[in-house]
């Protein structure tokens, strides 16, 4: 694990003091941060999800994204919002998971001045509870 | 351990020689809190803060030596220190001496008095005191378990390379076969080149062109890596290769060419990527290096590498970009200065994160985000050509030629240079630090000068070795820029509507 991964790590710790926080490191150099089960609100076919993204080893030059649920997170209404719409894919681990393409400040790269991985967490789950 | 080494930026030799050397001809003194880094060839402090002693904090000694430090600024530095995981050493002048310095019998004591609880504040990490003359460096490293050892050199990196000892060295006279090139840069100038250790990151059409030129203006240790095997499609571009070495590995081919250029340059090619730990620490006892990949991912890595073992660099690369009606758009070719007291290439925007990113992916990743983000295309060739990639080497290595013998003028800066040859014009790029860079910046977390104190944020270990398949790789794409009269129609269209 990278200096830049284990500071993240335990500010997502900080961040999620009431949940349950694991972490799995890849042979890449890679590092999964898994936030276990984080409510995201009513309109979704599960109260509940295990919200994980997995840090490439060059972070956090490159932005934590995307992230991950368990497969076949959708609307209950049937809606679709393109963030969510790969609801089972498998990354090559045989693990299928739903993605959460969702990009926090486009235009802007991981600024770790005024961002950390836990706000980043926070920001994915707001939007779950208020997609747009 | 062979022996131990410095290296400081050359802002902070000029700001601590302008501290220890003042007006009033005084003895002064400073702390530099050092990273470290250890190989098979010694051990290298690198000082990533100069710290001044005031004048009322360096007083004269109760022991009878003529100035100490008073204890409680010794302790507090060793506190700050430990802290920030780094190393401390001690500076103090000898106003009076110029090319040549050594410890006094006092400080001699000092260190003996000293240095083992220093050695116990910082957590065991190596403590030195330094000793400087206007024009010269003594110093002596302590560390835990070993007899003390005297620091052979202390290099300042900045646009002009300096290296200082204890004392005036010896220069030799130079072989005759750089009796021309001597005439530009003195027989010290040729003994510097000779004792340098110079790495080169890659080892296609850039890479081969530097190797070459290095072995001819003799450097005295090449260290090349790449993973890549020659193909007939380099024949045109990577000098030394010819139709024999087809499904050689390139550095093999490297090898070969510096050992008929000069036997006696000691070369390391090795097959390895600087993306891994490994491989990358391979780099450690380089004075200098270049890069000359088309991987964004080894960009990263050698800033990285640069930045945090205070090895000042160089990346060369030719971009030939087609336009959407198969012309050409652009021609350029860059060569950018890492003196790393500047903006990094990351600061420079020459480590596109979405590039990177995408590097890294699987296929299976890289399939899922595509379906949200955007064709994820098969790897396309690029255009290379060996005229292009001769333009940025020849200015990276002239550029490394001049830093090293000291010949760049004062006034003249090193930013990045962009050639574009079809309108036959070289810019200047400038670039700002930004001063919470992780490469760069002077923050507690940045990687800059910490060496082996921090972890490289690579991948871990080696790059695996190559498999041999019976199943070929499948052949990236080609898109040739074929029609470039149908561009240049374009362009006139073009031209003629702005007359309009």
């Amino acid at each position: 694990m990278t200096e830049e991964q284990d500071d993240a790590l335990a500010d997502v710790r900080a961040t999620f003091r009431e949940h349950q926080v694991d972490h799995e490191e890849t042979a890449d150099g890679g590092l999964w941060v898994i936030v276990r089960q984080a409510a995201i609100g009513d309109g979704w076919n599960r109260a509940l999800i295990d919200l994980a993204v997995k840090l490439q080893v060059t972070f956090p030059t490159t932005p934590p994204y995307p992230f991950y649920c368990e497969p076949g997170l959708v609307r209950t209404n049937g809606q679709v919002f393109s963030p969510t719409q790969s609801t089972s894919i498998d990354i090559g681990d045989g693990v299928p998971r739903t993605q959460i393409s969702l990009r926090i400040n486009t235009q802007e790269r991981f600024d770790t001045v005024n961002e950390t991985l836990g706000s980043r967490f926070v920001a994915v789950i707001d939007w779950l509870r208020n997609p747009r | 351990m062979r022996g131990w080494s410095a290296t400081m930026l050359e802002r902070d030799y000029d700001a601590l020689h302008a501290h220890l050397f003042q007006a009033d001809h005084d003895e002064h003194a400073a702390f530099l809190y050092a990273g470290l880094v250890e190989t098979g060839r010694g051990g290298r402090l690198l000082v990533r803060r100069v710290v001044s002693v005031p004048d009322h904090e360096f007083v004269p000694s109760d022991r009878g030596t003529y100035r100490q430090i008073v204890p409680r600024a010794v302790a507090r530095a060793a506190l700050d220190c430990d802290e920030l995981g780094l190393c401390l050493l001690w500076a103090h002048s000898h106003p009076l001496s110029c090319d040549a310095v050594d410890f006094s019998g006092d400080d001699l004591a000092a260190h003996r008095y000293a240095h083992p609880a220093l050695i116990d504040m910082t957590h065991g990490r190596p403590v030195a005191g330094l000793v400087f003359g206007k024009e010269a460096v003594a110093g002596e490293v302590w560390a835990a378990g070993e007899e003390p050892r005297r620091l052979n050199r202390l290099r300042v990196v900045g646009r002009n390379l300096k290296t200082l000892t204890p004392k005036p060295r010896h220069v030799g006279a130079a072989a005759e076969r750089f009796a021309r090139q001597v005439l530009m840069f003195g027989a010290a100038g040729q003994q510097i080149l000779r004792e340098m250790t110079v790495a080169v990151v890659g080892a296609g059409g850039g890479g081969s062109l530097l190797v070459e030129m290095l072995a001819h203006l003799g450097v005295g240790a090449l260290i090349v890596v790449d993973y890549d095997i020659l193909d007939e499609t380099n024949l045109s571009r990577i000098v030394g290769a010819e139709p024999a070495d087809i499904g050689r590995l390139k550095v093999d081919v490297m090898r070969d060419l510096v050992t008929r250029i000069d036997a006696e340059i000691d070369i390391d090619a090795f097959y390895g990527d600087i993306a891994y730990v490994d491989d990358a620490r391979r780099l450690c006892d380089a004075d200098f290096a270049f890069l000359a990949t088309d991987n964004i991912l080894s960009r990263y890595a050698f800033n990285l590498l640069c930045h945090q073992f205070l090895i000042p660099g160089i990346q060369v690369g030719a971009k030939v970009t087609g336009d959407t009606a198969g012309g050409i758009e652009l021609i350029h070719v860059m060569e950018r200065p890492l003196i790393l007291q500047g903006a990094c290439l990351d600061c420079a925007g020459a480590i596109p994160e979405d590039e990177l990113a995408r590097e890294q992916l699987s296929p299976e990743e890289a399939r899922a985000q595509a379906y949200v983000d955007g064709a994820v295309g098969a790897e396309v060739e690029e255009p290379a050509v060996i005229t292009l990639n001769s333009i940025s080497t020849s200015l990276a290595a002239t550029d490394f030629l001049l830093m090293a013998t000291g010949l760049l003028p004062d006034e003249i800066g090193l930013e990045a240079s962009a050639y574009y040859p079809q309108e036959r014009e070289l810019r200047a790029r400038d670039a700002a630090k930004r001063p919470a860079c992780r490469f760069c910046g002077e923050g507690d977390k940045s990687a800059l000068a910490r060496g082996d104190l921090k972890a490289l944020s690579l991948r871990p270990g080696a790059r695996p070795p190559r498999v041999v398949s019976a199943i070929a790789d499948p052949a990236p794409r080609r898109v040739p820029i074929v029609d470039r009269a149908h561009a240049l129609l374009k362009k006139v269209l073009r031209q003629h509507d702005h007359a309009l």
